[in-house]
């Protein structure tokens, strides 16, 4: 009799224990939250995107893998536009040469360039705080506009920066979707 | 009744009347003051904050200035190399780019170290190049349109430029 006792009562806890595991497996199952699908990088991941590293301008400071390699692409185009007269009425300020202690026109289009191209590509740590390309290049809304942007002039300015990427050694393939980017806004730069 | 209950009311407002005025004035200087010290306190963290986040010496190429040397005649690659690397030895510059579609060589130096000018006459005297220093005028700058993505005129900018000149 009380062996009896004793195999119902290890049957009935192998059966709680089994339901207890079989539940437990089918709990895990339905909690298990699903696999997200693989999110399409982007250009600023493929340059190297948050990634921290040592930032070469600053010395103790760092800065975004991603962002450096825009800033490199940005300032050697900055250093193309610089010696093409024909862009030189658009960008002046580079070589105005200010007085120790003021900004460069250099470092502030470096910075503000950079920012809106990081944005661009995907950037998520930046914000592009000027204005929107249409009013920014409408002489109407924007008084440092002197004159509209046409569209021969817009595409020496891709030109430059392409050479500037070529000079820092960027694959064509991400050329070509920094060039995508940049011409995606060509219809609200060019207004005549 | 009826004229005791008024005589009651009044009394009661005349009293409330003479008893909260000063509380009232209290009350009110109390609301000036809070608010004032917010505003202040509001208006001192927007001064920090602008000073931390528009502080050119943040800036990764703070004090690095662009300059472009006109030549008249063309440079072949012997020339331009002996050229940009002359010009990269003078101490205070960076970079140089020579231009072979223009023929100018643009160079970055910074600004507190060396000039452009003085770049410009070391080259000469030291190549004896035949070449032009390009540089505009402040009129002509004023003349001619600039780079959109330099919001030098916005308000914050101004505000900017107040709190570099006074706390920086």
């Amino acid at each position: 009799m009380k062996s009896n006792k004793l195999a119902l009562l290890a049957f009935a806890a192998l059966v709680g224990a089994g339901s207890l595991i079989s539940s437990c497996k089918k709990d895990d199952v339905k909690n298990q939250t699903p696999t997200p699908p693989p999110t399409k990088m982007t250009l600023y991941d493929t340059l190297g995107g948050t990634t921290m590293v040592a930032d070469p301008a600053s010395p103790g400071k760092m800065i975004e893998k991603g962002r450096l390699a825009i800033r490199g692409v940005v300032d050697s185009s900055i250093f193309v536009i610089a010696g093409d007269p024909k862009m030189q009425p658009y960008f002046t300020k580079l070589l105005a040469e200010v007085g120790a202690g003021n900004l460069t026109g250099f470092a502030a289009l470096s910075e503000s360039f950079t920012t809106f191209v990081a944005t661009a590509t995907g950037a998520k740590n930046f914000t592009y705080t000027g204005m929107n390309m249409k009013d920014a290049h409408d002489p109407a809304k924007n008084g440092r506009m002197a004159q509209k942007a046409d569209a021969a002039d817009f595409d020496i300015f891709v030109g430059d920066i392409v050479i500037g990427a070529k000079k820092n050694g960027v694959p064509d393939e991400i050329i070509g979707r920094l060039g995508t980017i940049l011409n995606s806004v060509k219809g609200d730069v060019v207004q005549k | 009744m009826k004229k005791n209950q008024n005589k009651y009311c009044f009394v009661i407002d005349s009293e409330s009347i003479n008893i909260n005025e000063p509380m009232k004035k209290k009350k009110l200087f109390r609301i000036v003051v809070v608010v004032s010290a917010i505003t202040l306190i509001l208006f001192g963290t927007l001064v920090v904050h602008i000073a931390m986040v528009t502080n050119p010496k943040d800036k990764p190429h703070y004090g690095v200035q662009l300059s472009r040397i006109d030549f008249k005649t063309p440079l072949d690659s012997l020339q331009a190399n002996e050229v940009s690397a002359f010009v990269k030895s003078i101490k205070g510059v960076g970079n140089t780019m020579y231009n072979y579609q223009y023929h100018n060589l643009v160079f970055s130096h910074q600004v507190e170290i060396i000039s452009g000018q003085e770049v410009y006459e070391k080259l000469v005297a030291e190549k004896h190049v035949d070449a032009t220093r390009f540089f505009m005028t402040p009129e002509e700058i004023a003349k001619t349109a600039k780079c959109p993505v330099m919001t030098e005129k916005s308000v914050l900018m101004s505000l900017a430029h107040q709190v570099q000149l006074y706390f920086l």
